[in-house]
């Protein structure tokens, strides 16, 4: 049992019920989460708050309520938490006369580190830009910028990275090659919070997300987990048998299933209750003299989830 | 595929596989109104923007406040002309006439070009919508001609106005009204000339350095530089070099030429230090004519060489 | 670190463009010195030489090329960064804001000081060879330009980070209230940083130039300091509380 004197140790980041509003429009809605070690995915339509959110996280912008704590500390008014954490911002504009390598150490001085050009080298060797590091940003394509960034970031060797859309306008091998470097910056141990409007990414990258629409907090973990706990909305399957529409008949008379449908070549079942039916449908199938050659869950996907969460 | 075909385009190259759908979009085959009508058009509406209008009321503060300003003094001359002009039977002299007009008001027109310059030519080179200009019937020199005679005809309202009140205040003033139009009425070329002067010199001016730059707030700065620098460095200048260099050294500012030729055509007496200087009406006009066609020249070769 | 943010401030600062046209104003006092020297044969009497100088520091120097080449160098200091968003990367830092405020102004008003002063310097000396104690009347004109230098430029920077149109409420400043209302309405010489630097400047000198109106040094020091501290306060405090414009 906590003692209510000694507070909890604080995660890396810890959001407790922020809001932001400017004026009338509320951008962050009474948010609340923890996060460690790891990558999580911030998702969200645009306009959801997901830089806002971002951006209290990186003491730019103070908290209309509630608290948000970062490396240990308040994230407002603490130029001290610079240290724990390395931030990517969204916006293009980076010094475009500066080479890679000078940026790098541009923020590798400004960390006030001891030896700035070997913790830039170092920097630009983990972002692959090492053969580019002395060509001027300005000639550097989208994907290296975006490259050229993250190394800034990283130059001070941060336990907390915060990045804000950093795949947009990636091509899918750069892509690639960015996801494999923020999973082995997890594997370090590091807390990596990263923003997206593009499910794809997210899926492949994340081993959480945190869900935000319109300001609040739509949903957070793993999202097959939460999948699973969206109840009120009937899980889908196709089903491929020998005879579908005899499979049909059988399958619409248990409590389970609420919706058969078919289509050319296959079932599309809804079904209240996933567990029930999964462990239901074999024997159902066998009753029938049915054969069952295909049985996969449609709506398993984030895009799915995603959109359910939109509408809500 | 069951779409809806309205008009089937034979495409080089269709195969079975595909084919490119006329989904309606159809050519303007309509009259096209040319060069002059686009010319008018931009005039048009770079002659409302000096004043703010189709924008927010935020841009309308500065410019109609200017002329409000502008204004005042013209209204406060029509009210001493109305009250000296009868009590003291017009012995005492009007401080506020035509011919030092300019002189006690070029510093709104100052600020009315700084203000009102960079917006005409700042924001579309800022937002990089030049090419969309220079594409259609508008030629390039064609577009500088049009700002600048926007920006002309703003200044000329806010010359034109506050004398014309002016005007109607003298004639109406006096006891003997058509006498009194009769005066005035000589005057007007020289209104008329030394307001179109004063236009196109400044407005050349101010075209010229906002054009060089997108960045607006510059670009004013740059334009109160000029005006005001070079009014105090020939001032100094005059009062350091002795002789007839010494003299026509004044004429390096644009205000003191323009302030010196308002008053040759007046048949007056310009203000110090222009007076004791002497020069030439002549050289005035010569002046006026060189800094107009030289601000001119280096706004049309800037507009000519602008990357679009 | 701060001598890094110097460092780029400094590079930022002396973009080509831009010390193009401040060295182009900056030569001005010296052309119009070798004019002087030059030009006239009654130039020459050591009273005129003083004279001259006198109204060259004012109506020129003073009056217009420091402040503006301070507004220039003020607002550019946060300016840019702050425009284009780049003034995230200089903030994410563990450096202390009233550091970071000092180092963009010490750039600023340095960088002001080398451009004007060197100016005065060089016009000076032109103008004043062979007088005697000429050399303390120009010391006099280079301490009240420092001065300037740096009350301008704490201003001006400040200016920068509380609105986004800085450039233009800096011209206004100078212009509407240092000039047309200060020559309408005498008491606003207190306010005046124009009026703080002709004090300190008329005091530095030896037989600098006192009339009725100047204000006394010590007010003069008072209330620049007054003005230079508050103007660094609030940059400090602005900055400390910096948050990103609403995107939309």
């Amino acid at each position: 049992m906590n003692d209510p004197m000694t507070p909890a140790p604080l995660a890396p980041i810890e959001v407790r019920n922020v809001s932001r509003w400017y004026g009338n429009v509320v951008a962050v809605n009474d948010i609340s989460f923890s996060l460690g070690a790891g990558v999580t995915g911030l998702l969200g339509p645009n306009g959801a708050g997901k830089s806002t959110l971002l951006h209290l996280m990186s003491g730019f912008l103070r908290p209309s309520a509630g608290s948000v704590y970062v490396g240990g500390g308040p994230a407002w008014h603490r130029p001290e938490l610079y240290r724990q954490v390395g931030l990517v911002p969204e916006r293009e504009a980076v010094y475009s006369f500066l080479t890679g390598f000078e940026f790098a150490r541009f923020n590798a001085r400004l960390q006030g580190l001891p030896d700035p050009d070997r913790a830039a080298t170092r920097a630009m060797d983990l972002v692959g830009l090492t053969d580019a590091q002395h060509r001027q940003i300005g000639t550097y394509s989208k994907g290296m910028r975006q490259r050229a960034k993250v190394a800034g970031a990283l130059v001070h060797d941060p336990p907390v990275l915060l990045l804000d859309e950093p795949f947009n306008g990636m091509d899918p091998r750069q892509r690639l090659s960015m996801m494999e470097l923020l999973g082995r910056m997890a594997g370090e141990g590091r807390t990596i919070l990263f923003s997206s409007h593009i499910l794809e990414e997210v899926e492949r990258l994340a081993q959480q997300v945190l869900v935000v629409v319109a300001g609040r907090l739509a949903a957070s973990g793993d999202f097959r987990a939460i999948r699973k706990l969206m109840t009120d909305r009937p899980h889908e399957f196709t089903v491929r048998s020998s005879d579908n529409r005899r499979l049909a008949t059988a399958l619409i008379g248990h409590p389970a299933v609420f919706g058969v449908e078919l289509a050319s070549g296959f079932l599309v079942v809804r079904s209240s209750d996933f567990a029930a039916f999964a462990g239901a449908i074999a024997g159902i199938a066998r009753a029938a003299g049915v054969s069952l050659f295909e049985l996969r869950p449609t709506d398993e996907s984030l895009d799915r989830v995603f959109s359910y969460l939109v509408q809500r | 595929m069951t779409g809806q075909v309205t008009e089937r385009t034979t495409a080089p190259g269709e195969t079975a596989a595909g084919s490119i759908y006329d989904l309606g979009y159809q050519h303007y085959l309509g009259r096209r109104l040319g060069r002059r009508a686009a010319f008018v058009a931009l005039y048009v509406e770079s002659l409302r923007a000096c004043f703010g209008l189709g924008r927010p009321g935020r841009s309308k503060i500065v410019p109609v406040g200017l002329l409000v300003i502008a204004l005042l003094p013209a209204v406060i001359a029509i009210a001493v002309e109305a009250l000296l002009g009868g009590i003291a039977g017009g012995r005492v002299r009007n401080p506020i006439r035509y011919d030092n007009y300019f002189g006690a008001t070029f510093q709104i027109l100052v600020l009315f070009v700084a203000a009102q310059g960079p917006e005409l030519v700042g924001r579309d080179q800022r937002h990089h919508v030049l090419s969309l200009y220079f594409s259609r019937a508008l030629k390039r020199l064609d577009y500088a001609l049009a700002k600048l005679a926007a920006l002309v005809s703003a200044l000329l309202i806010l010359l034109l106005l506050p004398q014309a009140a002016i005007f109607v205040g003298k004639v109406l003033g006096g006891k003997d009204v058509a006498a009194a139009f009769g005066d005035n009425v000589v005057l007007l070329p020289a209104i008329i000339l030394s307001s179109v002067a004063a236009a196109i010199a400044m407005a050349a001016l101010a075209l010229a350095l906002a054009s060089l730059t997108p960045r607006r707030a510059y670009a004013t700065a740059a334009i109160f530089a000029v005006f005001y620098i070079s009014v105090a460095a020939a001032g100094i200048a005059h009062f350091a070099v002795h002789g007839d260099l010494g003299r026509y050294i004044l004429l390096v500012a644009p205000t003191n030429i323009l302030e010196g030729l308002t008053a040759w055509l007046f048949n007056a007496v310009p203000d110090a230090p222009l007076a004791d200087a002497a020069i030439g009406g002549g050289i005035y006009a010569l002046a006026t004519l060189v800094l107009a066609g030289s601000a001119i020249a280096v706004l049309l070769r800037r507009y000519a060489r602008i990357a679009a | 670190m701060i001598v890094e943010v110097a460092r780029v401030t400094a590079r930022q600062l002396l973009g080509r463009r831009r010390t193009l046209v401040i060295g182009l104003l900056v030569v001005l006092p010296v052309l119009l010195a070798l004019v002087y020297r030059v030009g006239g044969s009654e130039n020459g009497s050591i009273a005129g030489d003083r004279e001259f100088l006198a109204g060259l520091f004012d109506a020129l120097i003073i009056t217009i090329l420091l402040p503006l080449v301070a507004l220039l160098m003020g607002t550019a200091a946060f300016g840019a960064e702050i425009e284009d968003g780049t003034v995230i990367y200089l903030l994410a830092k563990p450096m202390g804001r009233l550091r970071l405020v000092l180092a963009k102004l010490a750039v600023a008003a340095g960088l002001t000081l080398i451009l004007v002063g060197g100016s005065t310097l060089v016009a000076g000396l032109i103008v004043l060879a062979g007088v005697p104690d000429g050399l303390s009347l120009l010391v006099g004109y280079l301490v009240g330009v420092a001065a300037g230098t740096v009350i301008y430029g704490a201003v001006f920077v400040a200016l920068s980070l509380v609105t986004g149109r800085a450039l233009i409420a800096g011209l206004i400043y100078v212009l509407l209230w240092e000039g047309v209302l200060a020559s309408l309405f005498a008491g606003i010489r207190v306010l005046s940083i124009r009026q703080y630097v002709l004090g300190i400047a008329a005091a530095a000198g030896v037989g600098g130039r006192v009339t009725a109106d100047t204000l006394p040094v010590g007010s003069a020091i008072a209330l620049g300091a007054l003005v230079l501290v508050g103007a660094v306060v609030i940059a400090f405090r602005r900055l400390q509380s910096f948050e990103v414009p609403q995107a939309d």
